[in-house]
């Protein structure tokens, strides 16, 4: 079979401009970086000559690094559910509503990811520091005494985090919710079902793909951000994307750096090969 | 099982009266349908008897309990719908146990109540096929004994057989009015189909606009109409408007003089009048042949003839220029006259349906 006839069989001919796109400015970089995160780093002198899996086993048996590994994760899984609790109602309504404000509402949704992502952090600074607008507001109702330790930690990557990656959750839910048939949720009500069995029996189960890949989109996003957690983290709360960042361009330890982002890398291609298998069981199901 | 009445129904959409002021009252066992052409709002009296919709105006009481605002989960209602809305994710077995489960049953009643009604409809042995791999009888079935599984007080069909094909649709026809009178379960039918609503009812409810034209068994809204769109829902009629002359004649606008039997009492001469005649109550034969005995007898000729199948269907333009369409059985060996060719035309006075225009 020529090369021709097999990307008109298979289909891989309408997928190779995105292919080779990929290929290019992903894969091909990637791969050059492998050499990289196997060559011992001399201080002084730059990337070594010399071949050694040290790089990886230094941050695989450092605990700092370990525990900021963790730290993204962690980060990732929580921005994912808090993205779905918040967006899953924000969604329905959305593809439910006969409103005519519908077209307008959802450029609401999207509308903050117009503005640049640079300023919509500094505009959580402006929010959440020690004499922000939300720590004044606690203190001048009396609810607390002293200010909350709202940013530099967990909690502002969390809020901001989750506030910038609002949008993909709804976006992707809207449109799984939207191929739900509105008849199956009456079907189940007229059979007896509370409002609550409805969502738990119908909408959620049939909206499981949705929800999985909005949750792997925001994940990796999470995971992958830099611009964000560098700013609402400060200088000295660090999670893997800043710490690669560190190491290539201040410290100049290309190597260590590489073999951070490779730890990241085949989280994130673990997570979406095991997520692939499960929406395959989901799909065979439906 | 239970009766079911309804009184002033009224739903309003955006300005537009999508039911107004509908009343119906159902005996337990009888199977009614709601006719009518679509948007005629026979789908929104069935969906807020369900509870689906929230009527603006008017009571619904099922077995003597008004349920007019309560939740569609505590009506025990079985419903229908034309999509079947089988859920895709849940096989026949859980299709059928959804709603017994909702009502908290044993899982061996469940089991056991499943296999019943999927026995009903004849599904016994599918119980672990997925909806998409079921043909489209199939679904309905399975939509069917996922209605009737839980023994509702009523059962609700939401234009059940429009998506099977022409075949298909006469089985189901007779299996679910065998199914329905099994069960004596008291059942409402949306269609838009005459020959379903009179083929499977004990009552049929023609609906247009949101207006209940006439209730009635089917013999009766099909021979005596009581609004003209009635008489020209059903059937293929002749329909021309005209003028009272006399106790028993009117005369059609710009045409001949009809007598009627089939006047509508009080009618004064001269007050306006909308007049149907069935086509295959009016008789045509080439002219000199032999008619039946009746003062309504008109010469023309034959514009067109065209073969239905057992009938022959006729045009007819009338001497004033009145024309009329006539369909007859033809007998085996009948050529259809040319046209141009001379007719006679005849209408018994009892098939001359004449209506005061609403």
């Amino acid at each position: 079979m020529t090369l021709g006839r097999w990307l008109n069989r298979s289909g891989f001919g309408l997928l190779s401009p995105a292919l080779l796109l990929l290929i290019a400015v992903f894969a091909a970089p990637l791969l050059v970086l492998l050499p990289v995160s196997l060559h011992p780093y001399v201080p002084g002198r730059g990337i070594g000559t010399s071949w050694t899996f040290d790089n990886y086993l230094a941050i695989l048996g450092d605990g700092f690094r370990l525990e900021i590994i963790g730290r993204s994760l962690s980060l990732g899984i929580i921005v994912v559910a808090t993205t779905l609790v918040i967006g899953y109602p924000l969604a329905y309504f959305l593809a439910r509503t006969g409103s005519r404000l519908r077209p307008w509402l959802i450029m609401l949704v999207i509308f903050p990811l117009l503005l640049n992502v640079v300023v919509r952090s500094f505009g959580w600074i402006v929010l959440l520091s020690n004499y922000g607008l939300v720590n004044e507001l606690l203190i001048g109702v009396g609810l607390i005494d002293r200010p909350l330790k709202l940013i530099f930690n967990f909690t502002g990557l969390l809020i901001g985090l989750t506030h910038i990656f609002l949008p993909f959750m709804v976006l992707v839910l809207i449109g799984t919710i939207q191929g739900i048939p509105r008849d199956l949720e009456d079907a189940a009500r007229t059979m007896g079902a509370s409002r609550a069995a409805v969502f738990l029996k119908v909408t959620l189960p049939l909206s499981a793909p949705g929800v999985l890949s909005g949750g792997i989109l925001v994940f990796v996003l999470t995971i992958s951000a830099l611009v964000t957690p560098r700013l609402l983290g400060g200088p000295t709360y660090q999670v893997m994307s800043t710490l690669i960042f560190d190491e290539f361009l201040k410290i100049l330890n290309w190597p260590r750096g590489a073999a951070m982002a490779f730890i990241l890398t085949t989280i994130v291609l673990l997570l979406i090969w095991v997520s692939g298998r499960l929406s395959r069981r989901w799909t065979v199901v439906r | 099982m239970a009766t079911l009445h309804i009184d002033g129904l009224t739903k309003t959409f955006s300005g537009t009266r999508a039911v107004d002021g509908f009343s119906l009252d159902v005996a337990q066992g009888q199977f009614v349908s709601l006719l009518g052409p679509s948007g005629c709002g026979k789908s929104t009296i069935l969906r807020m008897i369900a509870g689906l919709m929230e009527p603006d105006a008017g009571t619904i009481r099922i077995g003597g309990t008004d349920v007019t605002h309560a939740p569609p989960n505590k009506r025990n209602i079985g419903l229908v719908f034309q999509s079947y809305a089988l859920f895709p994710h849940m096989n026949v077995f859980e299709n059928v146990a959804f709603g017994l489960r909702r009502r908290r049953m044993a899982e061996a009643e469940v089991a056991a109540r499943v296999a019943e009604s999927l026995a009903m409809v004849r599904l016994t042995g599918l119980e672990q096929r997925l909806p998409r791999q079921l043909s489209g009888g199939q679904q309905q079935r399975v939509a069917l004994a996922r209605a009737i599984a839980f023994r509702p007080a009523l059962l609700l069909l939401d234009e059940p057989l429009s998506n099977l094909d022409a075949k298909l649709r006469d089985t189901m026809r007779v299996e679910l009015r065998r199914l329905q009178q099994e069960l004596s379960i008291t059942t409402l039918f949306v269609t838009h189909d005459q020959e379903e609503a009179l083929t499977m009812s004990d009552l049929v409810c023609v609906l247009s606009h949101g207006v209940l034209q006439q209730t009635g068994d089917p013999r009766s809204v099909y021979e005596q109409p009581q609004t003209p769109f009635v008489a020209e829902f059903f059937g293929r009629s002749n329909a021309f408007d005209g003028t009272v002359v006399a106790a028993d004649r009117v005369r059609l606008d710009g045409g001949p003089e009809l007598a009627s039997a089939r006047m509508p009492a009080g009618c004064a001469a001269g007050s306006p009048v909308r007049v149907t005649v069935r086509h295959d109550t009016v008789v045509a034969v080439p002219a000199g042949a032999a008619l039946p005995e009746t003062p309504n007898r008109f010469a023309g000729t034959l514009l067109l003839a065209s073969f239905a199948g057992s009938n022959a269907q006729y045009v007819i333009r009338l001497e004033d220029g009145t024309e009329i369409t006539a369909e007859s059985r033809i007998g085996r060996e009948a050529a259809l006259p040319p046209a141009g060719a001379p007719m006679t035309v005849a209408v018994v006075p009892s098939d001359v349906l004449v209506m005061v225009p609403r």
